[in-house]
């Protein structure tokens, strides 16, 4: 029995190696190549190596809502205040049982109108439609059945008249310049399809008509180990992913996209919880298999604020329902996998999500086991194993740290020492014990999720003050 | 052991860089100093030659010192000292005499600067182009040089590069100079830039507009699609005088479709009897596959009298295809229509031609009553 426990922690250990090879490397590459881009767009930005036109893109803005009375008012008056254009505000009620459709429909003087929708991706039918032309740009207020985001999004795609849109949440507020920021990839290069921008937590910022006059970490302490987080990803591992055109996620929370495409590979899917990433993969899939040269981006200077949870309730739920919709998603396209069609999207892009997003709660809690049983046995080496574990959390907290410090190379970001002490001082508790309670509850997400299929992820919302 | 030691050269590579960073970031923080610090050394040497201009030349005309260039030529061989150069020429006054009179000696500096620059990184002959653009350097350069010196730039491998290059050339004035530079933009037909980037650089053409546009036609087909895209959409916002070759795109069916499409829209801004009948055979088409035709063609129509082309609007409101429905309606909107034909179609057994003029109409209530500021 003895000789079988030791040959399966052998067979662990040479599993857990290459393991942690792998993702110490990918963290690595993310990082270094993140920096590296960043300060190249610093540089570029510094020799005026940007469009700057005025000959844009028209772009619709899709906000589905969902009982967002508190938020949609200012969300909307941030979007009015956009440095663009040509643009449009689609706002999609889907069937809010509070007073979201009231609040607009007073605040920005809509009319009912019986505007014709062409229904060109399937959706709940639309209960009435209101307009407003008493604005910079014409807003539309589309208030239909309950459905569920993607529902309200497709519902959005059909009002659209641009041939380009950009979804958003209702609780977010996008930074003043971002539009222009995240059409010039479609400018630079036409096959672009898709663009996504980045997500910066607001908690701890103050917004002036769209433009960020302090920015600090946040005072509590949930929502800074995000800032980390976020950095890790939207500093690092996205601009990775974007220089072989394998960014399989664009999030809900801004990205946008050409109409046609999207319609053409059917819309958002209802049936997901995580639509965002399912849309993107499907338009992966769409354009390899119709042979079509495409490329999705990411624009790292085009910033969308919004609310992170400042409570650990509200964090686990956000992380479940995260957690299903990757699930759906990999599971969906799973003939992506090892699929030499895809190229680098198989098998970097795919193998990274399912080995390091899809499967890590399991094998890290799975990790955890066998130690305790390894313990048991007495067959561990106890100082090399904590001199193991320290190193993992030294390593990962400095792969933090550098992607928190390649905030230097944003145009926007200015590095306080207050924020250093603090980022330096959380990198360690969120890779030691925060990463640990989320792999949990990523572990345990998966149980009943079926149950909540067409529901909206909601956390706590406080009115964002934009003054 | 091993995977540590991986991780640990993975570390030191990480701590290496948040060392740089940390540098890097103090050494942007003095850095808006030291540009100034470079502008000011820059002002007071130009303005020394400046005084020197102004004064009563000894035998012959003004000039300024000769070690002046070379030093001039060395220092913004250095991207900083251009940035520089750049400040200090923000905070002079631009019209007056000694100014222009420095500029203009100065002149060869920039040409050789464009040799220079033309052969170092992208993203610094990307500026270089920016540059000349921005500060106008390039219309004091002969036709020669610019043809030398600046259509190289629209050769490299940069976006940005080309861009500000087409710009500089659109903003010097030369008509043959841009034409030669449209020639050489087009022929890397793996690269091609967006048609709207080219029309908006076209649109801040410094010159005589007409002779440009007289250029652009005469070489017309010999550009690539996106330039010929670009150059019928510039047509459309400068001039409407251009209906005969514009009639011949639409009549040509060999001619690409967003070709077409450019001249039905340049039939919609400007008025013409003889490309009213195509219009109206596009508007009236039921194949489906050229639904464009109709949509667009729709859209022109607004800007078109008469009984005829309303019928053919109140016939398109009836279309399968519902941007043609859409852009008929709107058409009707903006150019209004009979109460009988308003009549016969709200009465009529098609509810969709039914819905979408409603939907019309209501629009035009609402600005209506918008402008009257009775919400």
């Amino acid at each position: 029995m003895r000789d079988f426990i030791q040959f399966f922690l052998l067979c662990v250990e040479f599993f857990f190696i290459l393991y942690i090879i792998g993702y110490s490397s990918f963290l690595f590459l993310s990082v270094t190549v993140g920096a590296s881009e960043l300060y190249a767009a610093k540089r570029r930005n510094r020799l005026k190596n940007e469009l700057e036109n005025d000959y844009y893109v028209p772009v619709s803005i899709v906000v589905p809502a969902h009982n967002e009375e508190v938020t949609i008012e200012s969300t909307i008056r941030s979007l009015l205040a956009l440095d663009y254009k040509l643009y449009e505000i689609i706002v999609v009620d889907d069937g809010s049982t509070d007073n979201t459709s009231e609040v607009l429909k007073k605040a920005f003087r809509m009319w009912p109108v019986g505007r014709p929708i062409q229904r060109r991706i399937p959706c709940q039918p639309e209960e009435a439609v209101y307009e407003s032309r008493s604005f910079k740009v014409p807003i539309t207020l589309v208030r239909k059945k309950n459905g569920g985001k993607a529902d309200a999004l497709n519902m959005g795609i059909n009002a659209a008249n641009y041939p380009y849109f950009l979804c958003m949440d209702a609780d977010s507020v996008l930074q003043y310049d971002s539009l222009e920021k995240i059409v010039r990839p479609v400018l630079e290069d036409s096959s672009v399809v898709a663009v996504g921008g980045t997500i910066r937590p607001c908690n701890g910022a103050e917004i002036e008509e769209g433009r960020v006059v302090r920015y600090r970490m946040p005072k509590k302490l949930l929502p800074c180990m995000q800032v980390l987080e976020y950095d890790r990803s939207f500093l690092a591992s996205r601009i990775l992913f974007d220089r072989f055109n394998g960014n399989i996620i664009i999030s809900g929370a801004f990205g946008l996209f050409q109409k046609n495409l999207v319609i053409a590979a059917g819309g958002y899917d209802s049936t997901t919880m995580g639509e965002d990433m399912e849309l993107v993969v499907k338009l992966h899939v769409y354009c390899r298999e119709n042979n079509r040269p495409y490329r999705i981006r990411y624009a790292s200077d085009a910033v969308c604020w919004t609310q992170v949870p400042e409570t650990m309730g509200d964090l686990c739920r956000q992380r479940r329902r995260w957690h299903i919709g990757l699930f759906q998603s990999m599971m969906k396209y799973r003939n992506i996998m090892a699929n030499p069609k895809y190229g680098l999207v198989s098998y970097i892009s795919y193998f990274y999500f399912l080995l390091y997003e899809l499967f890590s709660p399991y094998i890290e809690v799975f990790g955890v086991f066998t130690t305790l049983l390894a313990f048991a046995v007495d067959l561990i080496n106890v100082p090399f194993m904590i001199l193991f574990f320290g190193i993992y959390v030294v390593y990962t907290a400095l792969l933090s740290l550098t992607a928190f410090f390649a905030r230097i190379y944003t145009i926007d970001l200015k590095l306080y020492p207050s924020d250093v002490v603090k980022a330096v001082g959380l990198c360690v508790a969120e890779v030691s014990c925060l990463r640990f309670i989320l792999a949990w509850v990523r572990m345990t997400a998966l149980i009943g999720y079926r149950k909540k299929k067409h529901s909206w992820g909601r956390i706590e919302r406080q009115k964002i003050e934009i003054k | 052991m091993g995977a540590e030691l991986l991780l640990y050269g993975y570390g030191l590579v990480c701590l290496s860089m948040l060392g740089f960073n940390v540098i890097y970031s103090m050494y942007l923080h003095t850095g808006d100093r030291r540009l100034c610090r470079r502008a000011e050394n820059l002002r007071k040497k130009a303005e020394e030659q400046m005084k020197a201009l102004q004064a009563p030349p000894a035998e012959g005309a003004p000039a300024i010192e000769p070690g002046h260039l070379p030093w001039l030529r060395r220092r913004l061989s250095r991207i900083s000292y251009l940035l520089a150069f750049e400040q200090f020429l923000d905070g002079q006054e631009q019209e007056e005499e000694s100014f222009q009179l420095y500029m203009q000696q100065i002149q060869p500096v920039f040409s050789e600067l464009a040799e220079v620059y033309l052969n170092r990184e992208n993203a610094q002959s990307a500026y270089y182009c920016y540059f000349l653009d921005r500060h106008g350097l390039q219309r004091r350069m002969s036709e020669h040089q610019l043809r030398q010196e600046l259509i190289p730039y629209l050769k490299k491998n940069s976006l940005y590069c080309r861009v500000n290059a087409l710009k500089a050339l659109c903003s010097c004035g030369n008509p043959r100079v841009l034409t030669e530079g449209l020639l050489k933009l087009g022929e890397n037909r793996e690269v091609q830039l967006q048609e709207k980037l080219i029309t908006e650089a076209l649109m801040e053409y410094k010159g005589d507009m007409q002779e440009l546009i007289a250029l652009l036609w005469k070489h017309f087909d010999s550009f690539s699609l996106a330039i010929q895209r670009a150059v019928l959409d510039l047509v459309r916002f400068q001039s409407g005088v251009y209906s005969r070759p514009m009639e011949q795109i639409l009549w040509d069916p060999a001619r690409d479709k967003e070709l077409r499409l450019a001249a039905v829209r340049y039939f919609g801004k400007y008025h013409s009897p003889s490309a009213e009948e195509i219009l109206m055979d596009f508007v009236q088409d039921p194949d489906p596959l050229r639904w464009e035709y109709a949509a667009v063609s729709a859209s022109a129509l607004a800007a078109y009298g008469g009984p005829q082309v309303e019928a053919a609007l109140v016939h398109a409101l009836g279309s399968p295809n519902w941007y043609v429905r859409n852009n008929a309606a709107a058409s009707l909107e903006a150019r209004g229509m009979s109460g009988v034909a308003l009549s016969r179609v709200l009465m009529g057994e098609d509810p969709f031609a039914k819905e979408i003029l409603t939907y019309r109409m209501e629009v035009r209530r609402m600005r209506a009553r918008e402008k009257k500021g009775n919400p």
